[in-house]
């Protein structure tokens, strides 16, 4: 403490003499850039470049709008290859991997881009799984960067955070084709992790048999009650909106959405400790015992945007289109 | 969307049809404004009414734009979650109008 202290007062003693120093300055202008001040520089002009094209876009007719997103595509281009050589002057350091990652999540279609994607794959591959992580968090998955990341989680399966690499893909990339593949192996290898439940919900709002099919394999599972609400929750969703799907078959339809009470009430019944996914389930319940294709409307009264009253039901008689709709 | 609607609304003027929205907006002075640029003639509810009640929460509405059709019974006939397509949007409306039209006629 003694020492620093010391440092300080030196160091204050020393500001107002180069304060009024000009000459030193100049030095200093002269002195190259760190590769930090590199990297924030490109960045700077880089996003200054983008949002000019984004302010000309807004005052730009329709036919115009789509040369000009071309425009925008293009910058990214451009930069790829700057960053890229700010990475080969730091071929070991953050700064080299963070103009890496910067080419993969913006220089598509660059020249350098096939080059940097092999890098990144094998840095993916031998960085210290929790530097992974904290870096991942702040990137957006693409297709070849999912399936990298994937195979780091299954060569060290047995790392704990492993399972946050594919909880990582399960949630931000579960678009992607490798997406599927990590809730899937999230659920089975890491059925614990604090994603587990997010995951499974995102297959109830999948389209397709697929989710249906999924969901239904993990009740079946010995799994942790909150998972097994998520998954029956899930299954309520995909199964309300079948019923929707089967408006020309009644029948068919009271099937499906017995089913889909079933499986909601069981959610409901999982949930009693957690009041989001309980309220949750109950909304989906509601509708689908109210709302759905083959129930009477609900009627509707309240003030129009002039603020004048009037009602759903005014228009009995009438086919009525009613468009739950906002300006944006 | 509102193209469609406006040509909806036109065509099907003399027909029992009729286009009604619940509207989300926040700010009602751009809302108006667009009401009147994009010529949306149809009456909105408003989402959020006076006294805390909000209609998109009692019809769960978990996407925007939803649509329903809604026979001359009451009777929800057709949920649409996103945009529908203009052409299945037409046939589902053709085929309610007729039921309607059938019932409006005197028995013989």
């Amino acid at each position: 403490m003694k020492w620093a202290g010391c440092g300080l007062l030196v160091f204050l003693l020393a500001l107002p003499a180069s304060w009024g120093d000009e000459p030193p300055k100049d030095k200093e202008a002269k002195k190259e850039p760190t590769l930090k001040e590199r990297y924030d520089a490109l960045l700077k002009d880089f996003n200054s470049q983008r949002s000019a094209i984004v302010a000309e876009a807004q005052k730009a007719k329709a036919d115009e709008q789509q040369k000009l997103y071309q425009k925008y595509l293009g910058v990214g281009k451009e930069f790829a290859e700057k960053f890229f050589k700010l990475a080969e002057d730091d071929p070991k350091g953050t700064i080299g991997q963070d103009s890496l990652f910067w080419v993969i999540q913006n220089g598509m279609g660059s020249p350098v881009f096939e080059k940097a994607s092999e890098k990144v794959n094998t840095l993916v591959a031998e960085m210290p799984i929790k530097d992974l992580n904290t870096r991942l968090s702040r990137t957006q998955p693409n297709p070849a960067l999912v399936e990298a990341v994937l195979k780091r989680a299954e060569k060290d399966e047995k790392d704990a955070a492993a399972g946050d690499l594919v909880a990582w893909v399960a949630t931000r990339g579960a678009y992607l084709p490798g997406g599927q593949k990590a809730i899937d192996r999230l659920i089975d290898k890491y059925p614990d992790h604090p994603m587990v439940e997010r995951a499974v919900a995102s297959l109830g709002r999948m389209s397709g048999p697929d989710g249906e099919t999924k969901l239904k394999a993990i009740l079946e599972k010995d799994v942790k009650p909150k998972v097994k609400a998520a998954a029956a929750l899930g299954l309520g969703r995909v199964l309300a909106e079948k019923t929707d799907e089967l408006a020309e078959k009644p029948a068919e339809a009271d099937k499906v959405a017995a089913e889909g009470e079933k499986y909601l009430t069981m959610a409901i019944d999982l949930s009693k400790d957690n009041k989001v996914a309980k309220e949750d389930a109950e909304g989906v319940l509601r509708a689908l015992r109210t709302l759905r294709v083959g129930k009477e409307a609900p009627d509707i009264k309240g003030g129009d945007l002039d603020g004048k009253e009037f009602k759903l039901s005014d228009y009995r008689g009438k086919v009525v289109m009613l468009d739950f709709w906002g300006n944006w | 969307m509102y193209p469609h609607e406006r040509s909806l609304v036109k065509k099907l003027g003399d027909k029992p049809f009729a286009l009604v929205g619940v509207n989300s907006d926040d700010d009602l002075e751009a809302l108006k404004k667009v009401l009147e640029t994009e010529q949306i003639t149809w009456r909105s509810f408003r989402n959020n009414q006076e006294g805390g009640q909000v209609v998109s929460k009692d019809w769960n509405i978990q996407g925007w734009p939803t649509v329903f059709l809604i026979d001359h019974k009451g009777v929800i006939r057709q949920k649409y979650i996103g945009a529908p397509e203009e052409e299945k949007l037409d046939t589902a409306i053709e085929k309610l109008l007729e039921a309607a039209e059938k019932d409006a006629k005197p028995a013989k």
